[in-house]
């Protein structure tokens, strides 16, 4: 019996602020985007992005493509996208409870 | 962080994310045409489908697949890209599974109780219904209201038609239907 509180599917790979919004970022451009495009819209250095890319890419979530001349393309994988779903309904699960036991308390 | 604005957060993470995974799978217009081949089968379905079961179940069937096949080829035509390819594929291989399991259960029927045709049409479409709510969560949450159609009318139909399909019995549910889905599309 899996316990109630162990929240298994809370991949610590998403729980890092820069990653969630790479992640959140990827996911909602199913064609992908460029590394100078996801560099502005997460507001990361150049290092840094290339840290968080390189986590999420050993676990399989996100693909880099170096080949094309100018650009390196970064895109999410079905595997990925299907985590990071997981991981949101995880996350509001976990809201959801801390609002109702706040709620509780209030009350009472 | 409050707890109500952390919620908010969420869900307009997830509704970005459905955006693009709308953007990348199936079109109202595709929806909204498919819904016209409910017509060409109303027209060209055997006048008396209980007497012809299975030549009603053909046609509808050859016009299911020519409206899947229609739907992938827009997908595919629209999605150039590996990556939303392989997305659109996910979703249509979790949708096109659904759809065989009705088609399969729906031979079965047949097969064991040729005495209620309306089984036919019935458990295809309770299927068709159930293949919206398995893709449910990666488009548009209206798209409930059409798999929730879709299920209800399969519970209803043999109510509503008794054992054997009428000449309306599918052109209603998938012209009504696949409207119902292009309309959660919009």
């Amino acid at each position: 019996m899996i316990p109630q509180h162990s929240y298994e599917k809370l991949t610590r790979t998403f729980h890092e602020p820069a990653r969630l919004g790479i992640m959140t970022c990827l996911a909602s451009h199913a064609d992908g985007r460029s590394f100078t495009e996801l560099k502005s819209e997460c507001g990361l250095t150049d290092g840094n992005l290339n840290r968080h890319l390189n986590v999420l890419r050993e676990e399989a979530f996100i693909t880099i493509d170096k080949s094309r001349a100018r650009q390196t393309q970064v895109q999410c994988t079905t595997d990925g996208l299907e985590s990071f779903l997981s991981y949101l309904d995880e996350l509001e699960k976990i809201v959801r409870t801390a609002v109702r036991t706040t709620r509780l308390r209030i009350k009472s | 962080m409050e707890l109500n604005e952390a919620l908010a957060q969420i869900e307009d993470i997830r509704a970005r994310v459905r955006r693009a995974q709308e953007r990348g799978t199936f079109r109202n217009m595709t929806s909204f045409g498919t819904a016209l081949l409910a017509l060409v089968g109303a027209a060209v379905q055997p006048a008396a489908p209980a007497a012809n079961a299975f030549a009603y179940a053909e046609t509808w069937a050859a016009l299911a697949a020519l409206a899947f096949a229609v739907t992938v080829a827009e997908i595919h035509w629209r999605n150039r890209t590996a990556a939303a390819r392989r997305v659109a594929n996910a979703l249509l291989g979790r949708f096109g599974a659904f759809l065989l399991a009705g088609g399969a259960f729906s031979a079965a029927a047949a097969y064991a109780a040729p005495q209620a045709p309306i089984l036919l049409p019935a458990a295809w479409i309770l299927c068709f219904g159930l293949a919206l709510l398995a893709v449910e969560s990666q488009l548009n949450p209206r798209v409930r209201v059409a798999a929730a159609f879709y299920v209800a009318y399969a519970v209803a139909a043999p109510f509503a038609f008794g054992a054997a399909p009428g000449a309306l019995t599918m052109p209603l549910a998938f012209g009504v239907g696949q409207v119902l889905v292009g309309w959660a599309l919009l």
